[in-house]
């Protein structure tokens, strides 16, 4: 039978993690409106930008470097968005899940595979296996800034324009976080390059299904979007304002991810931090119960050695 | 062996004064005593017995010295139909059991009457010895130590047995003690050159009953004894069984010269027993209630138990945990004796891994690099480093989950839980169970695959291909039959 001791021992630690547990929960109970606000606040930006893309991309008959799709991709780079401080579920697990599954695919298909991380865990995940990293930026995973968003792009857009034969890439896809709800966060895999523009629909305020429904744009140019856009004219010419507006959108593509996945974060490691303070109390009840059993069982030795021990004298 | 002050050939005679169970007084008319441990005889002659014999025997030991002339005996026999004024005849010897050749493949009782009689068949006695012996001097004890292999992976690996040692197998109720000992039977008395004895101590009389059938189908029964004192049998048969055992044992070893497996089921109830008889002749009980001799009486028994130079008994000793209390006194002195423990836990009976030895906390004399070996040495600590390396993370596991140890501890987990899966074995015994027959795992072969999985080579494969396999080559199959279903 254990000893009192070892399991007040274990009661003890486990009491003081439930704290740590419960703290983390109630902090990310706190930032989780902070980072749906700043998630919800870049919306109007982003919507701006898209409407404007479009009408450019739908009215300019050009082929801009950023939107030609024909180009046949050898090399692909990933960039992978998780968090950087654990404690988070399986947040970060089913993200990488995800990205070792596209870079199976692709590998599969012969192609070379670039990597690109935010979030610590990512990078310790893919060091510890020896996969080369490109590029990893760590910090501020809960709270993204848009100078690491226009880091990320102009690296990646740069990266694009140079393609495979100069050492660069025709293809970046983004593993992030998709927020469905506070309950669930799911992966998500975005072609980023050659864009694939995205735009948000509009009857949804609420930015958790906002997120949720994304409609693709690009093959429906003709069709449905056209009748909403005015006529445009080009100064100087569609080729420059392409050039000037398409990484500011690739930009804010990657912002709004960075932004999404933070809300995720945060969600996700309230939730798992929920699951962890339960499993401890439930953990520190079981304990003392066992602990409760042992002292009474230890009593009842003594008491019946004494007693018998006693009977036996007068006997 | 004893010197009596009196002639041998005087029969000391005296009468029954008290019964009280299965303790009895008997007074004797001089002062001329039978001596402790002596053995007494008590005919009775009026009560029809069950069987509708018009009389039969009952043997008493001798235990304590009153005082006016009355000595304080334990029964063998149940005393029903015994009576206060009985005539009590002293043989003026201990009790007495067969040995020699004669002995195999027949079945005793604790007084060496054999039970297996085919009608008609005498039994050609040459030599009875005394159940109480003396263990043998410190100059004629083995000194050399060599493994015993057994072909269980858990077993070869982290708890190496000793040729001519005593090996332990602890463990609470219902974790398959016996099962493991049926085991090994099977698997060391078949390719053991000499005898085997067999001490059903307080057990179950089925499984006795199991145990000849298997032995007979595995042809080891002639090469065999058996002496039972199963429940049904009153404490002082059940307290003096394992010592009519390892007097034929003893027999083999000292004068045939054989290495003889000495197998005893359970030695525990040999301690319950004891308890009992001690309460039951009035002596103070001692912690937990067992008898204040606890210790000596199981040294007396254990140290007889021992390799002589050349010629050995490896015992394999069944010892039940009761309440899974390994602290327990009973478990706890028999302990000391042993060469090698192995501890069956629940926990991992629960898991379904068989059989359940815990590896963390079973160890072995042997386990030392001066006796296995260097790389076995090595591989069995790497074994219980990952292993207890799981253990420590297990609650931060059942806390907040996998997903939040670093790399190096999820892959230490991963080989962990292979590892846990890979020291089930499927037995020969269990066949009868899960229909699988048993595997015999060469020790070079278990040292080799247990080294592969800690340093990563089986780390792609799914844990089910470690389940309830033998070797290398097992784990290959099963990972080629999983990989084909999927």
């Amino acid at each position: 039978m254990v000893s009192q001791l070892a399991i007040k021992k274990r009661i003890a630690s486990t009491i003081s993690l439930q704290k740590i547990f419960r703290a983390q929960e109630l902090i990310s109970a706190s930032r989780i409106s902070k980072s749906r606000e700043y998630a919800f606040q870049a919306m109007p930006y982003a919507d701006a930008i898209t409407k404007a893309v479009r009408a450019v991309v739908s009215h300019a008959n050009v082929n801009h470097v950023l939107i030609n799709n024909k180009r046949k991709p050898k090399t692909t780079a990933i960039l992978i968005i998780v968090s950087d401080r654990g404690m988070s579920g399986s947040y970060t697990s089913s993200i990488i899940k995800q990205a070792n599954a596209q870079i199976e695919n692709l590998q599969k298909l012969g192609r070379k595979m670039k990597l690109y991380i935010s979030g610590k865990r990512a990078v310790s995940y893919y060091k510890f296996r020896n996969i080369p990293i490109a590029k990893s930026w760590i910090g501020n995973s809960d709270a993204p800034t848009p100078e690491r968003s226009q880091e990320i792009s102009s690296l990646l857009v740069e990266e694009f324009l140079k393609t495979s034969n100069n050492n660069g890439v025709d293809e970046v896809i983004i593993v992030c976080s998709e927020f469905v709800n506070m309950i669930i966060q799911r992966p998500r895999v975005i072609r980023m390059l050659p864009l694939e523009v995205v735009e948000q629909s509009d009857n949804s305020k609420e930015l958790g299904q906002s997120f949720a429904k994304v409609a693709k744009v690009e093959d429906d140019f003709s069709k449905n979007s056209l009748k909403n856009v005015p006529l445009y004219e080009f100064e100087p010419s569609a080729e420059a304002v392409l050039d000037a507006i398409l990484p500011r959108y690739v930009q804010s593509r990657i912002q709004e991810c960075l932004l999404e996945s933070a809300v995720s974060e945060t969600a996700s490691r309230q939730r798992a931090m929920h699951t962890a303070t339960d499993n401890a109390n439930d953990l520190v009840e079981d304990l003392t119960r066992k602990a409760n059993k042992v002292r009474q069982s230890a009593i009842t030795g003594e008491l019946s050695e004494i007693v018998a021990g006693a009977s036996a004298l007068q006997g | 062996m004893k010197t009596n002050k009196f002639s041998k050939t005087e029969q000391i005679e005296g009468r029954v004064v008290q019964i009280i169970g299965s303790v009895v007084d008997v007074e004797f008319y001089t002062e001329h005593l039978p001596e402790i441990y002596d053995a007494l005889e008590v005919q009775i002659d009026q009560a029809k017995s069950i069987e509708g014999e018009n009389s039969h025997k009952i043997t008493l030991e001798a235990e304590q010295h009153l005082g006016n002339r009355i000595v304080r005996c334990i029964s063998l026999n149940p005393t029903d139909g015994l009576i206060r004024g009985a005539r009590v005849i002293s043989l003026g010897h201990p009790i007495e059991v067969v040995v020699g050749d004669v002995t195999r493949g027949h079945v005793f009782n604790v007084v060496g009457e054999c039970l297996n009689l085919k009608p008609g068949e005498k039994l050609d006695i040459k030599e009875k010895w005394p159940i109480h012996r003396k263990p043998p001097s410190f100059d004629q004890l083995e000194s050399k130590t060599q493994m015993l292999e057994t072909g269980i992976k858990v077993i070869d690996l982290l708890t190496p047995y000793v040729q001519g040692g005593k090996i332990g197998l602890f463990g609470g109720a219902g974790v398959g003690k016996t099962v493991l000992i049926q085991e090994m039977i099977q698997r060391v008395a078949q390719n053991h050159g000499g005898v085997s004895v067999f001490a059903g101590v307080g057990e179950r009389t089925r499984e006795g009953n199991d145990l000849i059938g298997e032995m007979e189908e595995a042809g080891v029964f002639d090469k065999t004894a058996l002496v039972f004192g199963q429940m049904d049998e009153p404490p002082g048969t059940r307290l003096r069984v394992a010592l009519s055992a390892l007097t034929m044992a003893e027999y083999f070893r000292d004068v045939k010269n054989q290495a003889v497996l000495l197998f005893i089921d359970n030695i525990i109830r040999f301690t319950q027993d004891g308890s009992e008889v001690s309460t039951l002749l009035g002596r103070m009980p001692s912690a937990v209630g067992y008898q204040p001799n606890l210790a000596d009486e199981m040294g007396a028994l254990q140290e007889r138990i021992t390799s002589t130079r050349g010629h050995s008994i490896t015992s394999l000793q069944a010892i039940y945990v009761p309440a899974d209390d390994y602290t327990d006194p009973a478990p706890a002195t028999t302990f000391a004796h042993l060469d090698a423990t192995t501890e069956l836990s629940r926990e991992i009976a629960s898991k379904g891994i068989y059989p359940c030895v815990d590896p963390l906390n079973s160890t072995s004399r042997i386990l030392d690099a001066r006796y296995v070996g260097e790389k076995h040495y090595q591989v069995a600590n790497q074994v219980k480093a990952i292993l207890q390396k799981n253990k420590d993370l297990e609650d931060i596991i059942a806390l907040i989950g996998i997903d939040e140890l670093s790399e190096e501890d999820k892959i230490t987990v991963a080989r962990a839980r292979r590892i846990e899966l890979f020291l089930s074995q499927n037995f020969y015994m269990a066949e009868k169970f899960t229909g699988v027959g048993g595997s015999t795992v060469p020790i070079s072969e278990t040292i080799e695959a247990f080294d592969n999985i800690c340093v990563g080579k089986y780390d792609n494969y799914p844990e089910q291909a470690f389940f309830n396999i033998g070797g290398m080559e097992d784990i290959e199959k099963k990972n080629k039959q999983i990989s084909q279903n999927s």
